[in-house]
């Protein structure tokens, strides 16, 4: 079994380092170990993404320890619960008039915190950043989300762009190359 | 994690919007949710605020002149919620 130590990464580190030691020990089990609940949670959805089976054990308050049975073969991939993303553009939802788009959004964000599966990760771009900073009326479902282990993932450029760096509020800045590949490699759903 | 929440339903998304906009320039939190599937309104969105605020967000219906279809007390658990009428 391989170890892999990412006690005090912040998030998605631990996922991040568990997926690069899952591809360089091929047909080894992998063992992570991080300390907070979260990122046990992301790893799990990680391991199940990948077709693995996963077990968690607490060791103590802010220990666990995450066992990605990677040597095992692939349970069928139909088993296996396929994650989406959610991919926001803009702060409102649709075309049309204005009002109405910020209502919509507010709406679907709302009942994406109560959906039997919650997305992996949502991304925003373009406009869609100034749903994740301070001020923002949906911030309550966005940080329900994240607590339940949503990762919420903001273009840097465009906070940037709109001056509201300092304000993001939930989530954390990410840059073109991880939302391209975020895109490529994950089943997207656009509000 | 319990919350517990007033619900209005409307019969127009004007109504709803109006009386959100109406809440708001009275600083009282409020916001408007997704009609619950347990709700039938006409309206695809009910205005949702804290119990300690229903008379005055009813005053403030009567004052604007704005109609609302329904009362109702939603409590939630997690993903389980309880809708009931009030009055």
């Amino acid at each position: 079994m391989f170890k892999v130590d990412a006690m005090g990464l912040t998030c998605p580190q631990p996922v991040i380092n568990a997926k690069k030691a899952i591809a360089e020990h091929e047909g080894e089990d992998v063992l992570v170990l991080v300390d907070n609940e979260v990122a046990t949670k992301n790893l799990t959805k990680l391991g199940n993404a990948m077709g693995y089976e996963v077990e968690v054990k607490q060791l103590s308050d802010a220990e666990y320890e995450v066992i990605i049975f990677a040597s095992k073969e692939t349970v069928c991939p139909i088993e296996a619960e396929q994650g989406y993303t959610v991919v926001i553009n803009q702060d409102v939802m649709g075309g049309g008039d204005r009002e109405l788009g910020e209502k919509l959004i507010g709406s679907f964000l709302y009942s994406l915190t109560e959906q039997d599966v919650t997305p992996d990760r949502i991304v925003f771009y373009n406009s869609g950043v100034k749903l994740a900073v301070n001020g923002s009326k949906v911030l309550e479902d966005l940080k329900k989300l994240a607590d339940a282990g949503v990762e919420i993932l903001a273009c840097g450029l465009c906070l940037d762009y709109y001056g509201l760096k300092a304000e993001l509020a939930v989530g954390e800045i990410t840059n073109m190359y991880r939302i391209t590949e975020i895109m490529r490699t994950n089943f997207c759903v656009r509000p | 994690m319990k919350e517990r929440f007033v619900l209005m339903s409307f019969a127009t998304t004007h109504h709803a919007i109006g009386m959100e906009i109406a809440l708001e320039q009275a600083s009282i939190a409020a916001r408007l949710i997704p009609t619950p599937t347990e709700i039938s309104a006409g309206c695809g969105l009910v205005l949702r605020f804290g119990f300690g605020d229903l008379e005055s967000v009813k005053g403030i219906a009567a004052e604007k002149a704005i109609e609302y279809d329904g009362l109702y007390d939603m409590s939630k658990d997690g993903r389980n919620k309880i809708i009931t009428p009030l009055e």
